[in-house]
């Protein structure tokens, strides 16, 4: 549908099919960043800026997605810079994630890699994290971190460079 | 496995571990997308001014001309991170203040950056109508609490008349202007 002849309920309904869809994703994207009792409250800020932002919500599933993804990094960068709220919307979701019991492998695994991308620019680890940890393309990756592709793929080329070499594997010519 | 396979499959291994997100999160994550939806509306298309707590920090919002809603977080709130103009004032008990325009968005990139424009290069201290804030307001002008909602009404409409002025029609919704403003005030107790 073209976004001029959708009305407010479209969009409503669009973006409320699409969250649903994508909010298991940003539970783990900020789980995988923040202390886990922090995440649930940063879902729930991400959802509210989305609906706030309605109006600019990309009609286009995909699109859509990634545009969720990028208020989700900002409001990482801000409760990075020391803004941390509780939010009674995430009481639920808080206990049910602090009583769960379905927890995959043990934390240290790839705990030498994950301190080579943290020592990466900021902006070159998030592209590292949103491709390897998130699956995302590459493309989609440079849409969150809002850069061009082209920009995209010189530092994703030049953060695996430096990983190689912290993380010393060898470059073999084929 | 060459090399670049091993690298991406370390790479894909590092992920932090998380617990698996099951049907009752997932059903929980619905339901928060629902009440996110109605806690925004709150937040935002409140048209009487309202002031839930006086604190050493109080933030606003508005979105629209007139529509204000006032937290007291116990820090900044995340969408007052961005540092904007400034200036400082007195509440009625003597407690200074700095006031701070923050987080400027609407949905005409145009608009933001001339609203962002005309505050950059204007002394809103010199503009701020304190006492018509608070008679629009019906607020008790002896009280902090009031004071501080009377200047932060009074910045955003300063804003908003100026943009009319520059021919943009702040009350179509479809622009979505917004703004932010939080008041710091260190020696306030109450």
């Amino acid at each position: 549908m073209n976004r001029s002849t959708q009305t407010q309920s479209d969009r409503a309904a669009h973006l409320t099919q699409v969250m649903n869809t994508v909010a298991p994703d940003l539970l783990v994207y900020f789980e995988r960043r923040v202390p886990p009792d922090d995440a649930p409250d940063l879902v729930a800020e991400t959802m509210m800026t989305a609906w706030r932002r309605l109006a600019v919500a990309p009609s286009d599933v995909v699109e859509a997605r990634m545009w969720l993804f990028g208020i989700a990094r900002n409001v990482l960068n801000n409760a990075n810079r020391g803004a941390r709220r509780r939010t009674r919307l995430a009481d639920r979701l808080r206990e049910l994630r602090q009583d769960s019991d379905d927890f995959a492998p043990p934390a240290d695994v790839g705990a030498e890699v994950r301190d080579a991308i943290d020592r990466l620019p900021p902006e070159s680890a998030d592209l590292i994290r949103l491709v390897h940890w998130e699956g995302m393309t590459l493309a989609q990756a440079a849409d969150v971190v809002a850069i061009s592709a082209s920009t995209a793929q010189r530092r994703y080329l030049s953060a695996k460079a430096a990983l190689r070499a912290a993380l010393m594997i060898e470059t073999t010519v084929s | 496995m060459n090399d670049r396979d091993r690298l991406d499959g370390l790479l894909d291994a590092s992920a932090p571990t998380t617990a698996l997100v099951g049907a009752e999160v997932q059903a929980e994550l619905v339901a928060m997308t629902q009440a996110a939806r109605c806690a925004s509306r709150r937040r935002v298309k409140r048209r009487v001014p309202r002031l839930a707590a006086t604190g050493v920090a109080v933030a606003f919002m508005v979105g629209g001309v007139g529509a204000a809603a006032a937290i007291s977080p116990p820090s900044w709130a995340p969408w007052a991170q961005e540092p904007g103009p400034a200036f400082t004032f007195n509440l009625p008990s003597g407690a200074r203040c700095n006031f701070e325009l923050v987080d400027v968005t609407s949905n005409d990139p145009a608009l933001t950056q001339a609203v962002k424009d005309y505050v950059s290069k204007t002394s809103l201290v010199g503009l701020v109508d304190v006492e018509g804030a608070l008679r629009a307001n019906r607020l008790d002008g002896n009280q902090d609490k009031a004071f501080n909602l009377a200047v932060a009404s009074s910045v955003f409409k300063i804003v908003n008349e100026e943009m009319k002025r520059q021919g943009w029609d702040v009350d179509d919704d479809s622009l979505g202007l917004s703004m932010g403003g939080q008041a710091y005030c260190p020696e306030a107790t109450s």
